[in-house]
């Protein structure tokens, strides 16, 4: 079998060689081709190179089927030269197997290319032209806040298109006329003292341990700390049932003591005394937002108090159940995962809930991924269809709601999920300095002015399914095999037609088996028309070679889109049945294509 | 099997449109029929051509026998398709109009103006819902919108025709041969006469014998031929459907008077020029070989 050895090298050899020379023809293609008017010229490179990954892609597998044709048709003719004495019926299952063996790897390249690197490469091509028009959108606003003299926002907006090119020279001209406007108005501006150093806040302390920092601080006359400590004690041996009376008397003390405003307490003047009191009373009574700007300010005025520091960080940590801060979304945009989202939640009560969402972008907070929303817009209808409420919001902040936490009806929505846990978006934003400047939802209509005092949407949905929906967003075809497979049972609940996913699934798990059976076609027609035995292969034949895979790409094309024709009428007729019907049909006709080739004659 | 995708791809149509289908329908089988015989009498010419060159030029009797079919067709078949699809013309103007047009409420569809859901349904062409708004409004992504429509809109599901999109040089292709064969089937009802311009075609298919031969490795004369076929049918589309060559047919109207303005004059004399290159270019390829190979047949 030296002869089959010889074959599969030279098959091995043309695949090689015609890959890279039609890589290079379609690298020297997609360079010529004009780019879009919106991509920045920073990017340009970036996306030439992009675009002709993927075209080769795109032609790759209409390139794998010309090569089994034209290879076979000369290593066919020179197969089995020295092994006269072989029949032609072991000859040909020779052959078969050789066959066999390179469509395989021709297939697991072509799934590689389809499934992995043409959706990643599709997706770097959205990012760049997203980042491009986001690019010459920031750099448009930042102008126009600068002209009206807004200058912060001037700033933040120069600062995203700086990152998205920061070699770009108007940037750097906007940034610089804009740190001149602001030099001038800079002894206007407070100084801002950060707290991020402060990370003292702690949860879930044990009894003792309260009890023991409350008796600390008291000895110590700190006397905020002793009611603090003392006041959560009293709350821990309420829920245990236990004696509280040490605590109580601890608390009743400080707060006695803190009645006094006498600057002996911690030095601090009367006025300052009586803010840092009235911060601590607005965190007792959960005012946590008036709590925060209070501590802010007398931060701002002094950093070194250690309870001010402590209490400002207790009351951010609270207020983030309800609020998130205006800055964390600066910077979002160019860098969103997904766009336009839309979709629908069916309530057990008849209802219906739509959403739509115009980007997203997943920030890693520790262990967690946090996702902020740009563009939401929520529309809620009751069982007889009578719009409920509809409301906008520039930015909401998604955090995961445990389902043990919230209401009871919750707990079956997450019933078949593994994590429990549903998204929950926050709609109030606030300005991490300024009380003044708060962003909340704009209300088109709603039931009661109550309920668009709501900071918090909990979307009854498990998280998991959200983070499908945002995938679908992108289009059934560049959804991981796996989601859509999770998802097509899931499209109607969401709003979707389960028939586009169902085919799409059918498409794309069916599309192997058509490529297997185009190239074992192939090498049937690559033995009937092959090269006779005395012949040598001309260098002016190289030349027309790309023909065949011109003619392969647009024949692939059509088989394509008959197997998409088919398998959509299939999924509107049979639903699941789609699958094994077309599975069991490409697996006849390959049946019959591998008698066929084995029953062909030397002729 | 041309006929059957055809219905699937009407039926499919349909579908985008909101109508019910998929189920066997008559009027569209037979306007596949009347559509892709001719295109596959054609198509099996052109694959009889490919199957004949395999010999190439040593069977005189595949010459034969592959030239009496392409005159039979062009002559005979060709025209019995047309008469059949006279006598279908009845039952293929019963289109699928009745087909009802439904309203579905809680999915996303998508048309001309963006995406949309609707909500509400109140009797048979009315419903209430959302729909997208600019995407340049920074304040708001829906609005309730009051939808209206009857059978006969022509409100397009877009996500439908989004995900079965017919490839566009396929689409190019189809709406070719359609344009053809009406132009040739108007012809035909004109008169006979008037319909050999187009059985000329005839005469630019047998010039694929000289493809055939323009290479000794078989694969590569089958794509010559494919290639032929392809101009044959190129340049008598580019003669009959757009005015380029009526200046020419001007000058020699001017030369050897009226008979350049009739029908069947520029595509028979196209045909037999394309017929008379792709020979001779066949014969020196076959003669040049010849003598390389020392009369070989190589």
């Amino acid at each position: 079998m030296k002869s089959m050895k010889t074959m599969s090298m030279g098959i091995a050899v043309y695949f090689v060689v015609y890959f890279l020379l039609a890589f290079a023809a379609v690298l020297i293609y997609s360079f010529l081709q004009p780019v879009p008017p919106e991509i920045i010229p920073s990017l340009v490179t970036n996306y030439k190179f992009n675009t002709a990954f993927f075209n080769f892609f795109v032609i790759f597998s209409g390139l794998q089927i010309a090569s089994i044709l034209v290879s076979y048709s000369w290593m066919f003719s020179k197969g089995f030269d020295g092994d006269v004495k072989i029949r032609h019926k072991t000859k040909m299952f020779a052959y078969l197997r050789n066959v066999l063996v390179v469509v395989v790897v021709c297939l697991m390249l072509s799934i590689v290319s389809n499934e992995l690197i043409r959706p990643l490469l599709l997706n770097r091509q959205v990012s760049i032209i997203h980042a491009s028009k986001d690019f010459n959108e920031f750099v448009d606003k930042s102008k126009e806040f600068l002209e009206s003299g807004d200058l912060l926002e001037a700033e933040i907006y120069a600062k995203q298109a700086n990152r998205i090119d920061p070699t770009a020279v108007n940037v750097h001209k906007l940034l610089s006329d804009i740190e001149m406007e602001l030099s001038k108005t800079e002894a206007n501006l407070d100084k801002i003292i950060s707290v991020d150093d402060f990370k003292g806040v702690e949860f879930n302390i044990p009894v003792n341990e309260l009890m023991d920092r409350a008796r600390t601080a008291y000895q110590q006359e700190s006397y905020f700390e002793a009611h603090y400590y003392g006041s959560l004690a009293i709350h821990a041996y309420e829920e245990l049932n236990a004696n509280d009376s040490e605590a109580r008397i601890i608390t009743a003390d400080s707060w006695n003591k803190l009645q006094v405003a006498d600057s002996s307490l911690g030095g601090l003047s009367e006025s300052v005394y009586a803010r840092k009191k009235a911060g601590y009373a607005a965190i007792l009574s959960g005012n946590y937002l008036k709590a925060y700007y209070i501590f802010k300010g007398l931060l701002n005025e002094n950093g070194t108090d250690p309870d001010v520091k402590r209490y400002l960080a207790i009351a951010e940590e609270k207020i983030l159940n309800q609020y998130f801060f205006i800055d964390e979304t600066y910077n979002l945009q160019p860098f969103e995962s997904v766009r336009d989202i839309y979709f629908s939640i069916k309530r057990d009560d008849g209802g219906l809930i739509v959403v739509g969402i115009k980007g997203m972008s997943e920030i890693k907070e520790g262990a967690n991924q946090i996702q902020y929303l740009r563009g939401v817009q929520i529309a809620t209808y009751d069982s007889r269809r009578t719009l409920e409420e509809n409301f906008f919001v520039p930015y909401a902040k998604m955090v995961t709601v445990n389902a043990t936490d919230v209401e009871p009806q919750y707990a079956k929505i997450v019933e078949k999920s593994n994590k429990k846990l549903l998204p929950c978006l926050i709609l109030n934003s606030v300005d991490r300095n300024s009380p003044n400047y708060t962003v909340k939802p704009t209300y088109y209509s709603s039931i009661s002015l109550q309920d668009e005092a709501k900071s918090a949407f909990l979307l009854p949905i498990p998280f998991e399914d959200f983070l499908q929906i945002t995938e679908a967003a992108q289009g059934a075809d560049s959804m991981p095999l796996d989601s859509l497979a999770i998802f097509c049972s899931k499209a109607e609940k969401y709003g979707f037609k389960q028939e586009f996913f169902l085919q799409a699934l059918c498409e794309r798990l069916c599309q192997p088996f058509l490529f297997v059976i185009i190239a074992l076609a192939c090498a049937i027609l690559a033995w009937k028309f092959r090269l006779n035995k005395k012949q040598l292969v001309h260098f002016w034949w190289l030349l027309l070679v790309p023909l065949f895979s011109v003619v392969s790409y647009f024949f692939l094309e059509i088989a394509n889109y008959c197997m998409t024709m088919l398998t959509f009428a299939l999924v509107y007729l049979v639903g699941y049945a789609t699958f094994p019907i077309v599975i069991v049909s490409c697996l006849l006709i390959f049946v019959l294509f591998c008698f066929i080739f084995v029953s062909m004659k030397d002729d | 099997m041309n006929a059957f995708t055809h219905m699937i791809f009407c039926n499919v149509a349909d579908v985008s449109f909101g109508k019910e289908a998929f189920v066997f329908s008559l009027p569209y089988y037979l306007e596949g029929i009347s559509f892709y015989f001719p295109v596959s009498i054609i198509t099996t010419l052109c694959l009889l051509f490919m199957i004949a060159s395999r010999r190439q030029y040593r069977s005189l009797f595949s010459i034969g026998i592959v030239s009496f079919l392409t005159l039979l067709s062009f002559l005979v078949f060709i025209p019995l398709s047309f008469d059949l699809t006279n006598s279908f013309k009845g039952k293929l103007t019963k289109n699928n109009n009745e087909k009802q047009v439904r309203l579905e409420a809680d999915f996303f569809n998508k048309n001309n103006d963006g995406v949309y859901m609707l909500t509400k349904i109140e009797g048979l062409y009315t419903a209430y819902g959302l729909k997208e708004v600019n995407p340049e409004n920074d304040n708001m992504i829906f609005e309730p919108f009051l939808h209206q429509s009857n059978n006969n809109s022509q409100d397009k599901n877009l996500f439908i025709t989004d995900s079965v999109k017919m490839p566009q040089f396929l689409q190019v292709i189809i709406d070719a041969t359609k344009s053809l064969l009406v132009y040739a089937k108007n012809l035909y009802n004109e008169s006979y006469v008037s319909y050999l311009g187009f059985a000329s075609l005839a005469l630019g298919m047998f010039g694929l014998w000289g493809c055939a031969c323009l290479s000794s490795w078989p694969l590569l004369s089958a794509l010559f031929i494919f290639f032929g076929y392809t101009c044959v049918f190129s340049s008598y589309f580019v003669i009959t459907q757009t005015s380029i060559i009526q200046p020419v047919l001007e000058t020699l109207t001017e030369l050897i008077g009226t008979v350049a303005t009739k029908p069947f004059f520029a595509p028979v004399v196209v045909n037999v020029v394309i017929m008379l290159f792709m020979s001779v270019c066949g014969l020196i390829a076959y003669l040049l070989r010849r003598k390389k190979f020392a009369g070989e047949d190589l």
